[in-house]
């Protein structure tokens, strides 16, 4: 039976650097998926990501752990959140950078499913970095209002407004399709 | 398009946000909102479609990534205990070396100084016959020099 992320917590803190490891393996490929949905570019994705858990690395200690392995997770999308903000503000990030270098593998199939998600990835692309990433955040990571108010640093009521014409711009733009 | 004052409440419910009693209240004007029925159905069918867009990592980021936090160098937090831990390993070796040194410099003082025996001591000194009058002309000529 594999360790918790809380017991690889545990032993990351007291110097063990393969239980970190293992924490790298288990969420990085999830937070990737996160970042380059939001953000857009893979090279920039790849920087946050690990830009995240260099931070989680160096604050280990600021972990608190009180809703088990859930918790773990969501304290490395709270970091990440923020580092998504700073390389905003560094980049000064254009909102219509295309999605599909990553959005979908088989980008040559015919099916209708390939389909459906190359046209849910060119939606995507045509939001605003603050729509994409709520519905990023709420729709693929799963997190509740309160949640994402944590991670975003905003009010809950901040949240569902957001949510809420962010689902409005996208149905717009599959609107003019 | 037709819209309905209840929209935003549908939304929450799709999310599971909604508390018990709003629940039951946006399920009931659903059975009767051809409106938020749709909105409903439209936000499910996004959902499944935002959850099926896959994007996986390059090759080989992620070991790269475990490798890159392999190298990086000790938590602040462990650095500060292997500090204090050493530190507190000095002072104690100090102190020893102290306390040694110490010990012998007492060994060595045990003797007072000879100003100090003739301080404590005068009793023992006498003057000799006709030094009387010796010092009494000393004594005499101090006076007269003194201003």
């Amino acid at each position: 039976m594999g360790s918790t992320d809380a017991e690889f917590v545990q032993r990351s803190r007291r110097g063990d650097r393969e239980a970190f490891g293992q924490l790298v393996g288990r969420h990085a490929p999830g937070l990737y998926r996160l970042a380059v949905l939001t953000l857009g570019n893979p090279t920039d994705a790849q920087d946050v990501v690990q830009d995240t858990f260099l931070s989680a690395y160096q604050g280990l200690d600021r972990f608190r752990g009180e809703h088990g392995d859930a918790s773990f997770r969501a304290w490395l999308v709270g970091i990440m959140t923020r580092q998504i903000a700073r390389h905003q503000r560094r980049e000064s990030y254009r909102s219509t950078q295309p999605l599909d270098a990553h959005a979908a593998p088989a980008q040559r199939s015919a099916t209708a499913a390939s389909d459906a998600r190359l046209d849910v990835a060119e939606l995507l692309s045509r939001l605003s970095v603050e729509h994409r990433q709520v519905l990023v955040l709420r729709e693929i990571e799963g997190l509740s209002y309160d949640q994402m108010a944590a991670a975003l640093g905003v009010p809950r009521g901040t949240v569902e407004s957001r949510l809420f014409r962010a689902r409005q711009a996208l149905r717009a733009a599959a609107g003019a399709e | 398009m037709t819209t309905c004052e209840h929209l935003n409440k549908v939304h929450a419910y799709h999310d599971g946000e909604l508390p018990e009693p709003q629940r039951r209240a946006i399920e009931a004007h659903l059975r009767e909102c051809r409106a938020c029925a749709a909105e409903l159905a439209w936000l499910e069918r996004s959902r499944e479609q935002l959850r099926s867009v896959d994007a996986p990592p390059p090759v080989f980021f992620v070991e790269r990534l475990q490798r890159r936090m392999s190298q990086e160098p000790m938590r602040p937090a462990l650095r500060l205990a292997w500090s204090l831990t050493a530190a507190a390993a000095a002072i104690l070796v100090a102190c020893v070396v102290q306390l040694s040194v110490t010990t012998n410099t007492h060994a060595a003082d045990a003797e007072p100084a000879t100003w100090e025996v003739l301080a404590i001591a005068p009793a023992d000194v006498h003057a000799a016959p006709g030094d009387e009058l010796q010092l009494a002309a000393w004594i005499a000529r101090d006076l007269g020099s003194q201003p």
